[in-house]
């Protein structure tokens, strides 16, 4: 009963700011501040974890497949692969949801239980629009650009260490990586990361709008945005996985 | 310097959207900042090859196949994007073939010696290799039908040897090779005995080479003097023959002028008329003789016998 519930808050919440999209001057500024802080201001971890997956993963793979058979573009498109389709979409959201979700989370949260919302409502501020709606279009618009910065130092930290550690040498991983490239993979990825995008700041906005009892009540909300989010990604990636291959 | 938001999320997205377009055509394995060359291969079949399999001209990768589709033919068109800018001649011929056992298949083309060269949108005839996985898979049951009869005889062969080999076979075949020791070593105790002999014989033949030549060596100048006067003589005799060719010369010049009827000897030889006149003359001759036989008096008719004697 509790789960279906809060399904029914989420969508009507999702209806909510489906139909306040539209308002545009009234989220302008927020929609800039929310671009920055999700996309912007996560270049750099995101590249640390695009370097740091693509790296790791040439190292395993190279350590898995050591055999005379083999050849070593296999490595190469191994790594490319996984990083294109799974990793490059999926990692950077597992740490986002951290990352924007608990802020997210905790904003609203916190604008909840200290009534800055009731205050933008009885201003005649539509609080959905103002503070949502912006949140989720960043979420949705910068989500694909995070999954290019990982795909390339993906990719790119795979190829650096293969190259380094002499595992793989960069023409065999280019030409493995070349080998099973299909843009077909991209397309799969930025579906993953526009979803991704979408699950992280929705489920974040969602527990955040409705927290309720006080300081402990927005520790909570972040805590469960983050988890919640983490599990839907993973739920998500699952169903993407089984429908779109 | 204070940075909009809105400059952050601009350079944020723009210089994302130029490394995903700069990274999609790497690994497309388009180059970066031009456009490739896409040559069309046509070929009966394509097993084994996909988009992105690499292009190879004499073992250097210079582009790679951008997708295949069947064509109106029913055959198999391979469209390939060339990056090199070396020109590649129009009537080069591309190979599909596998360049390993365990690798992909790749296109080789193998250039031609058109003066003309290939340009975009081009098409150069396409040649299937079977691999050598295909073929041993095809040839597999005839090689391995084969090869157990290859076995099969190997081993009847050797049964064959070990019947031929029983024991009285072995005891010959060892006394055959006793005897052949025991002839060998004969040979070498008569060597041992005749060494001596056979060291004088050698000792002998070297003192008789070593007299030849005091002999040579101390007649020395009769021996050159001799060669001098063989020397003259045969340049004498070279004179001699000189003289003797010249003479057949005019001989032969004589003969032919015989031959063609001039001189004396010529008309002698080549007139038959002198020989009629002596043959008339001998029927005429004849005639009068029997004539004087039969009737003498009609000759002797004006000669008184004291006129004639």
């Amino acid at each position: 009963m509790h789960a279906l519930n809060q399904l029914g808050r989420y969508s009507n919440l999702l209806y909510q700011g489906l139909r306040s999209s539209t308002e545009f001057r009234t989220y302008r500024k927020n929609l800039f501040q929310e671009l920055v802080k999700i996309g912007y201001d996560s270049v750099p971890i995101v590249i640390l974890v695009g370097i740091f997956t693509g790296s790791v993963l040439t190292i395993q793979t190279a350590y898995q497949l050591e055999s005379g058979f083999i050849p070593a573009s296999t490595i190469g498109a191994i790594v490319s692969e996984s990083i294109l389709i799974e990793l490059a979409a999926v990692i950077p959201a597992l740490v986002l949801a951290g990352k924007v979700g608990a802020r997210i989370a905790t904003e609203l949260g916190n604008m909840r239980v200290t009534e800055q919302i009731d205050a933008l409502e009885s201003m005649g501020l539509n609080s959905v629009s103002f503070l949502v709606v912006p949140r989720l279009i960043a979420g949705i618009a910068m989500f694909p650009v995070l999954y290019i910065v990982a795909s390339v130092t993906g990719v790119g930290g795979g190829l650096l260490v293969g190259h380094l550690s002499g595992a793989v040498p960069t023409a065999d991983f280019l030409k493995g990586a070349r080998m099973f490239f299909s843009p077909a993979n991209l397309v799969f990825g930025f579906v993953k990361s526009y979803v991704f995008g979408f699950i992280i700041t929705s489920v974040a906005c969602f527990k955040g709008y409705y927290a309720s009892g006080g300081a402990e009540g927005v520790g909570r909300s972040t805590t469960e945005a983050t988890v919640m989010a983490c599990i839907y990604v993973l739920l998500a990636d699952f169903i993407l996985a089984a429908l779109l291959l | 310097m204070n940075i909009t938001n809105e400059a952050k999320v601009g350079i944020t997205v723009l210089l994302a959207a130029i490394v995903a377009v700069i990274g999609f055509r790497f690994m497309s394995d388009i180059p970066v900042f031009r456009q490739p060359m896409i040559i069309t291969a046509e070929f009966d079949r394509a097993d084994g090859l996909s988009g992105g399999s690499l292009v190879y001209i004499r073992g250097v990768r210079v582009g790679s196949v951008r997708n295949l589709a069947l064509n109106q033919a029913g055959r198999v068109d391979v469209y390939m994007r060339i990056d090199s800018e070396i020109p590649i001649p129009d009537n080069s011929v591309a190979r599909l073939t596998s360049l390993g056992l365990v690798e992909g298949k790749s296109i080789v083309i193998e250039p031609g010696n058109s003066e003309r060269h290939l340009i975009n949108g081009d098409t150069v005839a396409g040649i299937y290799d079977e691999s050598v996985m295909e073929f041993l898979g095809q040839k597999g049951e005839e090689l391995g039908d084969d090869v157990s009869n290859a076995i099969a005889e190997l081993n009847q062969f050797f049964m064959q040897l070990n019947e031929t080999l029983n024991d009285d076979a072995r005891v010959t075949l060892d006394q055959t090779l006793q005897n052949t020791m025991q002839a060998t070593e004969r040979i070498s105790s008569i060597l041992t005995g005749k060494q001596q002999e056979i060291g004088q014989a050698i000792e002998a033949g070297s003192r008789m080479l070593s007299q030849m030549d005091t002999l040579v060596t101390d007649n020395r100048p009769r021996v050159d003097s001799l060669m001098t006067a063989l020397e003259s003589g045969i340049r004498d005799l070279e004179t001699v023959r000189t003289e003797l060719e010249q003479a057949s010369v005019n001989l032969n010049e004589i003969l032919a002028k015989i031959n063609q009827g001039e001189g004396t000897l010529g008309r002698l030889l080549n007139d038959p008329s002198m020989y009629e006149n002596l043959d008339s003359l001998t029927v005429e001759l004849n005639s009068l003789i029997r004539g004087i036989n039969e009737n003498p008096g009609r000759y002797l008719r004006h000669m008184s016998i004291i006129e004639l004697f």
